[in-house]
């Protein structure tokens, strides 16, 4: 057998190989896109970790959406860049009846779409008459309920819909401006202007090409970037908008958004230096490894983890039961040792920090941190409810989606019931549409939970008790909360509507329909060149700093009109590393 | 041939139809839908979107509308991807995957039959052993091991090429060689095994006593029959790794067609799932075909007109 006769016939097939191998890395369309940015300028790089959905504003709904489209378009107002507090935007003054039924915004002469043309109040009229109506089939449009006839509007039968246009509470007075009128007088809806469900849509652009206004060639905004390049599964691409009326403020070039969505490539294109801030949570099996990274941080985040109960089934169905679940988990241990990312343990359900207009929250009425207590009265109720010692207590389902902490949660917790309590609970996992199935038709016992707060106001957590919210998924129902947070809606004074709340809270601890768990964190890695960013890291008061207290960007909000680069600083840390 | 080839075509239509079916009412089967979320929309802008889809309609009614934008070439809307149609997804993604599957299929074709001939020739020689241990262990280390092992070398550590992406050559090599990893080791396999087979049969012994040079012995008379296997095997292989692989697709974040598969029946994406398993069918039916024909060529013994 003569071995190096076939080496050698194969050396033609090798070589057609390599021809074919260079033949189709020739395709690769864009040439090499690393190291090249000090040519583009100043590029910020983050990695958004999902492909929005869509980048229409009136058809958007989650959190990966909402960062997208705050790089391209700006509403009548906007958070500032502590992400915490909202600004004017798009309109230069805001008015307010003494009622507080009527806002008018002045828009700013000055604002542009990226074609060059003016940004007027048709363009927001013509987006909310969008997003209400019926066939645009638009999943948040209910984020307007709270404008005159908005609700009409979007349930009208299509020959009533134009009659039902007609009494809508929103007009153009003139092309610069816009008058809302509300139901109710909603004290936070200022606030809540800065949701995307409120900006405008370039009118002429959605008229001339209907539903695919948005596809990259017709596409046009009206905030400080615009949309360069789309791949689905790869990145988004910005650039500075020439026409933004705050250009010379905006430092950054160009913006990338990566959608890579595994979050162990996340942490390996953060250390490749590929990205410059990973904004969702690492994943935690490289979190022992960061959690020391001066390019780690946590902040307190607009959302609570929670347990909610069947209250219609026995034995949940009785308040002491569910009181008794709720005193025997002991929060410190869930919020310590499996979340381990910051998480406060929480006593009450309305975030620390969430916002009352210029106040924030705060709780009258908490659990107590004596769990040794809580245990036993945990045990006294349960016996009071005829399940003394957990006798005769029949086993029950805890439902969770598919995830490994939750799991580790669930467990967690139905082992402190059987230790203490002697009851037992079975897991339950699922995928995530059957879970949310089994949630809304409320075929569980008890199931985990978490919200997170649409716009930073307690009326986001509050409103979700109330026996008709969609959203409630307990059956649990107390005329006494609702009618609280009825009345809260026309309290214009801050301090009475605050009571209103904290009372409710009472009623809804009392009952015990949830047991919260803990007030989420938003933690993410941002790489210490990354300026304008807040919580701020290049004065080292960030990440292992006291999240419990002090002024935080709770809404997790990072405003890109004010991040930039800084390039010296950058150098710097690229040759180090 | 020509005839053959229209008839087995024609044969494909009625077994996508059946696929359809089948994958069309299990997907309507699964608890949830489209639109579910975790923060419930009213009943009323429910029914709004669901009339927009047609969702409203019968099941019967939406599988006959379904079936017939199909044959009118049109696989729908997404419903997740709102702004954004099944034939353009699949049309942007699916060139993505196929250049990637395509490269790791040669390389692990070429490469694999090279290599498993060589073992098959130096059988129970050093050199056999040392490439079928290789081999061995390219079977057993699964691709989510390796993926993530050479991009925290050669990307995060030695920073050669980048971890993760898409758009130059540089982010072909580390998705291929992973991809390819495990099909060169089973091609090795099969092409010893189908090797060692060959070169003891009858016709290679006449070759032999006829005094015929080794190099055409092996290359005209033992190649061809060597081959079959590896053919057939490569076949469906290539129909399922040129339709994307999810796990390299993840790990190295490639904007490919294989993340739809899972991605679409979990956001309940009605279309796009059906789109998938659309293109998923027609691929491995097509290379199956291709792998009867390339037989007629390998096979002296094989004739396509002759059904038996």
């Amino acid at each position: 057998m003569n071995i190096v006769q076939v080496l050698k016939s194969s050396r033609i097939f090798i070589l057609f190989c390599l021809s074919v191998a260079l033949t189709f890395s020739a395709c690769g369309k864009n040439g090499n896109q690393n190291n090249t940015q000090e040519d583009e300028g100043m590029v910020f790089r983050f990695l958004n970790e999902q492909d929005p959905a869509t980048l229409d504003v009136n058809k958007a709904t989650g959190v990966y959406e909402n960062r997208i489209l705050n790089i391209m378009f700006e509403g009548l107002t906007r958070y500032g860049n502590e992400g915490v507090a909202a600004e004017l935007g798009n309109a230069e003054r805001h008015e307010t009846s003494e009622d507080g039924k009527v806002h008018t915004f002045f828009l700013r002469k000055d604002a542009k779409w990226s074609d060059g043309s003016a940004v007027t109040a048709h363009d927001y009229v013509a987006s909310y008459r969008r997003i209400l109506n019926p066939t645009t089939g638009a999943q948040y449009a209910q984020m307007l309920y709270c404008i005159a006839g908005a609700a009409e509007v979007n349930q009208s039968k299509p020959d009533k819909m134009k009659l039902e246009l007609e009494k809508l509470g929103v007009k153009a007075l003139d092309d610069y401006t816009l008058e809302f009128t509300l139901k109710y007088p909603v004290p936070y809806f200022f606030e809540l202007t800065t949701h995307y469900t409120f900006f405008p849509i370039p009118r002429k652009v959605v008229e001339k090409h209907g539903d695919s206004w948005t596809s990259k060639k017709n596409i046009i905004s009206n905030g400080a970037f615009v949309l360069k390049e789309r791949v689905l599964g790869d990145k988004l691409v910005f650039e500075k908008n020439p026409h933004y009326w705050q250009k010379d403020a905006i430092k950054l070039d160009k913006v990338i958004a990566y959608t890579t969505k595994d979050h162990e490539t996340q942490y390996r294109m953060f250390q490749s230096n590929a990205v410059d801030w990973l904004c969702s949570p690492v994943s935690k099996s490289v979190y022992p490894k960061v959690k020391d990274n001066s390019e780690w941080l946590a902040a307190p985040y607009l959302g609570t983890f929670f347990f909610s109960f069947n209250t219609k089934k026995a034995p949940f169905n009785d308040p002491r039961v569910r009181r008794a679940l709720s005193l025997a988990i002991d929060r410190e241990v869930i919020a310590k040792t499996i979340t381990d990312a910051g998480e406060l343990p929480a006593y009450s359900y309305v975030p620390k920090g969430t916002a009352m207009g210029s106040g924030k929250y705060t709780p009258t009425y908490e659990f107590s941190k004596n769990y040794k207590e809580n245990i036993k009265e945990a045990k006294k109720l349960l016996a009071e409810a005829g399940f003394p010692g957990g006798k005769g207590f029949p086993v029950f389902n805890i439902l969770y989606n598919i995830n490994d902490q939750n799991k580790r949660i669930c467990l967690v917790a139905s082992n402190m019931w059987d230790r203490h309590l002697g009851i037992k609970g079975k897991l339950e996992n699922n995928e995530w549409k059957t879970y949310l199935d089994k949630l809304k038709n409320v075929n569980y016992d008890i199931a985990r939970r978490g919200w997170i707060g649409d716009y930073n106001d307690a009326y986001t957590f509050m409103e979700l008790w109330m026996s008709s919210n969609g959203n409630n998924h307990t059956h649990w129902g107390n005329a006494d909360y609702d009618d609280k947070i009825n009345k809260s809606n026309y309290e214009s004074d801050l301090k009475n509507r605050l009571v209103l709340f904290q009372s409710a809270e009472e009623i809804l601890l009392e009952e015990s329909p949830i047991i919260p768990i803990y007030f989420y964190v938003a933690d993410q890695m941002v790489k210490p060149y990354v300026r304008g960013f807040y919580p701020r890291i290049q004065n080292g008061d960030h990440g292992k700093a006291d999240i419990a207290g002090g002024k935080f960007n709770v809404t997790d909000n990072h405003p890109f009109n004010y991040i930039w680069i800084d390039q010296e600083a950058k150098k710097k840390y690229m040759q180090g590393n | 041939m020509l005839g053959y080839i229209i008839r087995r075509v024609l044969g494909m239509i009625p077994v996508l139809l059946i696929i359809i079916t089948i994958t069309f009412f299990l997907m309507r089967s699964a608890p949830g839908g489209p639109f579910d979320s975790e923060k419930t929309i009213p009943d009323e802008v429910r029914k709004n979107i669901e009339a927009k889809y047609h969702l409203d309609e019968p099941v019967y009614q939406q599988y006959l509308r379904y079936v017939w934008s199909i044959v009118q070439g049109d696989l729908g809307p997404s419903y997740k991807y709102s702004d954004r149609t099944v034939n353009s997804i699949i049309g942007e993604s699916f060139p993505v995957s196929f250049q990637i599957g395509f490269l790791a299929m040669f390389i692990a074709v070429t490469f694999g039959t090279y290599l498993g001939f060589i073992a098959a020739l130096k059988q129970n020689t050093v050199i056999d052993y040392t490439l079928m241990s290789f081999a061995i262990v390219g079977i057993s280390v699964p691709n989510m091991v390796l993926g993530p092992i050479l991009a925290v070398i050669v990307g995060v550590y030695l920073k050669w090429l980048p971890v993760a992406g898409w758009g130059s050559w540089e982010h072909y090599i580390l998705p291929v060689i992973t991809l390819s990893c495990y099909y060169l080791a089973i091609v090795a396999r099969i092409a010893r095994g189908s090797m060692l087979e060959v070169i003891r049969q009858e016709y290679i012994q006449t070759a032999r006593s006829k005094g015929l040079p080794e190099r055409v012995i092996l290359l005209r008379h033992a190649l061809k029959g060597a081959l079959l296997p590896i053919v057939s095997y490569c076949g469906p292989a290539s129909a399922f790794i040129i339709t994307g692989s999810i796990v390299i697709e993840q790990i190295f974040s490639i904007p490919g067609v294989g993340r739809y598969f899972v991605q679409g029946a979990t956001d309940r994406d009605y279309t796009l799932v059906m789109g998938t398993v659309i293109l998923v069918s027609i691929l491995v039916m097509v290379f199956n075909l291709l792998v009867d024909i390339a037989y007629c060529f390998l096979d002296p013994r094989i004739k396509l007109h002759e059904k038996k």
